[in-house]
């Protein structure tokens, strides 16, 4: 299931800190779902509020997520 | 042939129909959808191969959301609620400051809308009842919750809600995950203690804003207060200023009522006036006009007569005057022949009685030398008999002299003798000034006082004999020294007041024999030595008659 939700894009509804796990609001089937998130990069800080982009799932409802800004930079 | 034709085309049709009604109904029955708020859960044939996930087969159905088709008796059908569940959790937990608490919170969860979630949950919940559920999530929620209270605070469970869902995201994830739930929401409702330790902790802030309600109420009264006082202040103001400008308009209507009013009486009084005045001019015209005729009637004739009776009366008078000089005339004349008259007779008795007076004293003369005479022979005769007496007296006191030389003390007493009455009078009278001689020890006082008396005049007579003790000394020296020829002649000395005396008296009665003389001047019988006074009196008796 999670892997349906890699490529999509979500909003942080709890900030995501290292050793702790956050919290990202994703469209699922015209619905909005709350899934568990981990940053792709292990010590990154995501604040609340920020677009994240789903890059991976760790199985279950946890997936990884990166800042879309970052993103826009590396491309 | 065709009814039967007919009848077998019914019958078909019928049967066709039913058929098709049949087929219709079994398409129904084996149709089944699903709601949106559940799964279908088709478990049987041809159920295996549907959903290949990454993790192999799962072995049934799910549908969400649209029809499947169910063959009856073949594959069996259960629906999954998706809908969620509420439950409430209340646990007794100990704070980071192990303070303790009870806690009562509510987990809102639902299955999870991806396969997997709902496989979970399928794999454990289908056909049991919501119950069951609730319980379960109860029991795992209650351990977690305890946890997470024993690591925050009191002030952070009540006031940080990110904190509180990180750890029930971090705690309570994975036991969720495995049963397929999503927590929806999970709040701590009521956070109470039974060691009012929350109370407490609101207790400043309560008392700082009550102390804030308590000043903005007072300061809100007091302005209050002060806006009606001054508004008050500016009613009373305003009243006053009312009344006093009422009381001078009343004042202005009573003056003018009152002006009015005495209008009547003064134009009235003022007319009186006006009226008394012209009658007062009558009257004053009318007591000219009668003064006037009294001018007429009464005073000139009264001026007639007047000048009438003064004439008259001095007419009087000078007729008097001139008879009062003629009868004066008259007595004058007759006075002075009478003086003439009495003058003549007056000098008639007086040389009459210078004639007798002369006579008289011719008479007198003769007699008052034939007394002198006699007087002078009986005076020497006395004074004779007094110088033989003193010359005895004297050689009596010479003698005395003589013998008191010899014995002091017998002439000094003697003189005391002479002179005791006094002596004792004077101590006596120091008792003058008592009033009343109270004595207390009866008749033995009196004696006793008498005595004392008595002594006291005998110490008088002592202190008087000292006295007189230096006086007889020097007598006595001086009778020493005169002892040969001049004693006798200091008795003679003490003699010689006597002589003076007795020739006073002689005198003194002479001249009391001339006083008597003068005071009877008026008498001149009795003047026989001086004859001129006595005719004196006689002519002025004479000239006063």
């Amino acid at each position: 299931m999670a892997l349906d939700v890699v490529g999509k894009l979500g909003r942080v509804t709890a900030a995501i800190t290292p050793g702790h796990l956050g919290e990202v609001l994703i469209e699922v089937r015209q619905g909005t779902e709350r899934f568990l998130a981990r940053s792709s990069d292990a010590g990154a800080t995501i604040p609340q509020h920020a677009q994240v982009i789903v890059v991976g799932s760790l199985g279950g409802r946890t997936v990884e997520v990166e800042p879309t800004d970052t993103l826009r930079l590396n491309s | 042939m065709i009814d039967v034709a007919t009848t077998v085309l019914v019958i078909a049709i019928a049967v066709v129909v039913l058929i098709v009604v049949g087929i219709f109904i079994l398409f129904r029955k084996a149709w089944r959808i699903a709601e949106p708020d559940e799964a279908l859960i088709i478990s049987g044939f041809r159920s295996s191969g549907s959903f290949e996930g990454p993790n192999g087969n799962m072995g049934f159905r799910i549908v969400t959301g649209r029809g499947a088709f169910v063959l009856p008796g073949v594959t069996k059908v259960r629906t999954l609620s998706l809908e969620a569940h509420e439950s409430e959790i209340t646990v007794p937990c100990v704070s980071q400051q192990k303070i303790r608490l009870d806690l009562r919170g509510v987990v809102v969860y639902k299955v999870g809308d991806d396969y997997r979630s709902i496989a979970n949950a399928a794999r454990r919940f289908l056909d049991r009842p919501a119950v069951e559920l609730e319980s379960k999530v109860q029991n795992v929620f209650v351990g977690h919750l305890r946890a997470i209270a024993g690591s925050m605070t009191v002030e952070e469970m009540i006031s940080d809600q990110d904190k509180f869902a990180q750890q029930v995201r971090d705690r309570c994830s994975q036991e969720m995950e495995s049963f397929g739930l999503v927590i929806d929401s999970f709040q701590i409702q009521a956070a109470t203690s039974p060691s009012n330790y929350i109370e407490n902790l609101a207790v400043p802030h309560q008392a700082e804003v009550e102390q804030h309600a308590r000043i903005a109420r007072a300061i809100a009264d007091r302005e209050a207060v002060a806006q009606e006082q001054s508004s008050a202040a500016q009613i009373a103001a305003s009243m006053r200023d009312t009344e006093i400008k009422k009381a001078g308009f009343q004042a202005e209507i009573d003056q003018a009522t009152q002006f009015a009013q005495q209008q009547g009486p003064l134009a009235e009084a003022k007319a009186r006036q006006a009226v008394v005045g012209e009658e007062t001019r009558v009257a004053e015209l009318q007591a000219q006009q009668k003064e006037q005729q009294l001018q007429v009637d009464v005073r000139k004739p009264a001026d007639a007569e007047a000048y009438r009776q003064t004439t008259l009366a001095t007419a009087n008078r000078d007729a008097r005057i001139r008879q009062a000089e003629a009868e004066a005339q008259e007595v004058r004349l007759h006075a002075e022949a009478l003086a003439a008259q009495t003058k003549v007779q007056a000098q008639a008795a007086a040389a009459a009685l210078t004639m007798q007076a002369e006579a008289q004293a011719g008479a007198t003369r003769l007699t008052g030398q034939a007394e002198a005479d006699a007087t002078r022979a009986k005076g020497m005769a006395e004074a004779d008999a007094i110088r033989a007496r003193m010359e005895a007296e004297a050689a009596g006191i010479e003698r005395r002299a003589a013998a008191l030389s010899q014995n002091q003390e017998a002439v000094i007493a003697q003189q005391i003798a002479e002179n005791l009455p006094e002596i004792v009078r004077a101590a006596a009278s120091s008792f003058d000034h008592v009033g009343t001689f109270t004595v207390l020890n009866g008749a033995e006082g009196v004696t006793g006082a008498l005595a004392q008396v008595i002594q006291q005049a005998g110490a008088l007579a002592g202190m008087a004999r000292e006295s007189l003790m230096p006086m007889a000394a020097g007598a006595n020296g001086r009778g020493a020294v005169h002892s040969n020829g001049t004693r006798p002649a200091d008795p003679v000395k003490t003699a010689t007041p006597v002589g003076p005396d007795l020739a006073e008296a002689r005198a003194g009665r002479g001249r009391r024999h001339s006083i008597e003389g003068t005071s009877a001047a008026g008498q001149p019988a009795t003047a026989t030595d001086r004859p001129a006074p006595a005719a004196e009196p006689a002519s002025d008796g004479g000239a006063s008659a």
